[in-house]
């Protein structure tokens, strides 16, 4: 007794030094980057900043919200992680779903199908000449119609709705339920768990998507807000690369003028980029912390 | 209320497994038939058959004259209850009864009333507003149970619904389902592996094995007439007792017991059967203690070492062995008896059930032991 005691509390002890680590390498390096990001650009140059800025300042995140389209850019990444998502797991859910159905002619095929894709890419350029040929390129659309189809997050959530009950699924068909609404009604209810995981990878992809934005768009009105910073920041670096390597008074002149540096505006872009994403989090947690189906079933 | 015939039903899977075998049957209104027989006999496949969640491979399922073959589970007018309650675990215990109805457009008012009405029915009415993870196993049988009566369907099918529940609690709803069909009378098919609720709530039983029907017939006539074997072990707790028996010019060999028989009943037995080698059933009721038998009543007797004895309460299992297998004796007292006690028992010859040792069959005695009758038989 007293040593199953003394193994629990040894157990415990591990457990939450193991919870703590973890913890702490997730939180360390968010607060030297906000250290940074809070610090003026010139002294973080010094070094020594660990996790509490020397010299407050708040210019690095001005000069990124000085960023032109700034607001139009914020606009288009809402609109395609919004619609992206919603819209993107919504057919992916279906598209699993139909992969569950022990009934559907050609089920292992199409399975094999959908995960045969996974193994291979086209490569950049050709992907460029579909979008083109497909009329999506400089369209806000090259940012949505590409991403609806994920095999990894459709593999995904099949597997998840074949462990549903499908007693479950059964009670629904007698009940006098569609297949469509027993979907709607009694699956997709029943995996919050998992939608609330894949729609959170997939607005996560959005969101940090710069790639199709740089690429597949010329308009700037049409650039999300990670093509924006990304732009900024090379922007940036290239022109501190410029006036570091340059000689002569000019160069000191204008280095006089500058405040901010690549790297304090590369912390704060970081920041900028994330805090939409941080907010969001707390409210799809509470998903992940218990599964659905308690209750339904005898297990 | 609702009449079905199950026609010659047969259920193939294409791994050419056959799970189901010509099931022939009419149900009358009002039935409440018991499909029993132990795990992978067919049972919950012929269930789902009914309900139209496994195709049909050949045969027809008619209700009230319509064939139903092709038509959606939905549009069956069955409801069903299933063994790990399958409710929906998103809605609250009003939600969930009242689904089927609000898929059929049912008005609110009626919804109500009709929710209503089912949860007083079973008690729940206090637990209306939860959700199915806030109930006890009980209650969420209760639930299936009300999502069910709600419906007010021709017919109710019921899979294994007692099978999760513990002892004291099965036995409650047990009863409870019993009443609930005698106050609703609609016919029900109750699948169950457990032969003491098939007995007790049955009003005819269906035995399978193997996907085939082994018998089909009241709980009295399963019990006091199986028509095999398999029937007689499966029927009855403790089991039926089996002993091969051979039938020799002067009487039948039990094991070591060469036990004398009148020629009659030899001659008679000879001529029924027309085989030598048998195998006889007792009930472990009908092996008693020889000074517990009644003298005028026709007997054989067996002396033998008691190995156990279980007190049951106020009955007592003794468990002897005879021809290298062991057989149990209940007997109806509360005596001490000590392993190893030497004991004489008697076998009430018309209670004795007799099989075909190659078929299995059962072998129609009727007339033998009438002939029996007529001398008494001591070994």
């Amino acid at each position: 007794m007293s040593n199953s005691m003394a193994g629990s509390k040894w157990m415990r002890v591990l457990n939450i030094t193991l919870i703590v680590s973890l913890s702490l390498m997730i939180i360390l390096p968010f607060m030297h980057v906000l250290a940074i990001s809070l610090n003026s650009g010139i002294d973080a140059q010094r070094g020594g900043i660990t996790f509490w800025p020397r010299e407050w300042s708040i210019e690095n995140y001005i000069e990124v919200f000085k960023q032109e389209n700034l607001m139009n850019g914020l606009f288009i990444s809402v609109f395609r992680t919004v619609v992206g998502t919603v819209v993107g797991v919504g057919l992916m859910a279906m598209a699993a779903y139909a992969l569950t159905i022990k009934t559907l002619p050609g089920r292992k095929f199409i399975t094999f199908f959908v995960f045969f894709t996974m193994l291979f890419s086209g490569g950049t350029v050709p992907y460029y000449l579909v979008l083109n040929e497909l009329n999506l390129t400089n369209t806000i659309w090259v940012y949505i119609v590409p991403t609806l189809y994920s095999v990894i997050h459709i593999l995904l959530l099949r597997t998840s709705f074949s462990q549903l009950p499908f007693s479950v699924i059964e009670a629904a068909r007698i009940d006098g339920c569609s297949e469509f609404k027993i979907f709607r009604s009694i699956v997709l209810p029943m995996s919050k768990p998992v939608l609330a995981t894949i729609s959170l990878f997939t607005a996560v992809g959005h969101w940090n998507d710069w790639y199709a934005g740089t690429f597949f768009v010329r308009d700037p009105m049409l650039k999300p807000l990670a093509t924006l910073l990304q732009e900024m920041l090379t922007r940036q670096a290239a022109l501190s690369d410029i006036l570091l390597r340059s000689s002569g008074s000019l160069a000191y002149e204008q280095l006089d003028k500058v405040t901010v540096t690549g790297e304090s505006l590369q912390m704060a872009t970081i920041i900028v980029v994330m805090i939409p994403m941080v907010l969001v989090y707390p409210f799809i947690q509470k998903y992940f912390v218990k599964g659905i189906t308690v209750g339904s079933i005898k297990e | 209320m609702a009449r079905i015939q199950l026609k010659h039903l047969y259920k193939d899977y294409i791994d050419s497994v056959r799970a189901v075998t010509d099931f022939d049957l009419e149900i009358e209104d009002e039935e409440f038939i018991v499909l029993v027989g132990p795990s992978g006999c067919g049972k919950s496949t012929t269930l789902r058959m009914i309900a139209g969640l496994e195709d049909i491979s050949s045969g027809e399922v008619v209700i009230d004259g319509k064939a139903q073959n092709n038509l959606h589970p939905k549009d069956r007018d069955i409801a069903m209850v299933f063994q790990n309650y399958a409710l929906y675990p998103h809605m609250s215990v009003y939600d969930n009864i009242a689904f089927g109805l609000k898929m059929r457009k049912t008005s609110k008012q009626e919804i109500k009333e009709r929710v209503t009405r089912a949860a007083k029915i079973l008690d729940i009415e206090n637990l209306l507003e939860r959700k199915p993870k806030e109930l006890s196993g009980g209650q969420r049988q209760r639930v299936a149970l009300g999502r069910a009566i709600v419906r007010e369907a021709k017919v109710f099918l019921m899979d294994e619904p007692l099978s999760n529940l513990d002892a004291k609690l099965r036995f409650q709803t047990r009863a409870e389902i019993t009443k609930l069909h005698r106050r609703l009378k609609t016919t029900t098919i109750y699948v169950t592996h457990d032969q003491t609720e098939a007995m007790s709530m049955a009003t005819r039983i269906v035995v399978m094995k193997d996907g085939i029907i082994q018998q089909v017939g009241t709980p009295k006539e399963i019990y006091l007439k199986p028509a095999n074997i398999f029937v007689g072990k499966f029927i009855g707790s403790p089991a039926m007792n089996f002993f091969d028996l051979k039938v020799n010019d002067n009487g039948i060999t039990l094991g070591d017991s060469n036990i004398e028989l009148p020629s009659s009943f030899i001659k008679e037995a000879w001529s029924s059967f027309g085989k030598k080698e048998l195998v006889v059933g007792i009930r472990p009721e009908d092996i008693q203690l020889s000074d517990d038998l009644e003298s005028s009543r026709y007997t054989f007797q067996l002396s033998t070492k008691i190995d156990m004895a279980e007190l049951m309460g106020s009955e007592t299992l003794l468990y002897f062995t005879v021809d290298n297998q062991t057989a149990i004796s209940k007997l109806n007292t509360m005596e001490d008896f000590n392993m190893g006690q030497l004991v004489r028992l008697s076998i009430d010859l018309e209670k004795v059930h007799f099989f075909d040792k190659e078929t299995g069959l059962r072998l129609d005695l009727q007339e033998v032991q009438e002939a029996a009758k007529k001398e008494t038989i001591i070994a």
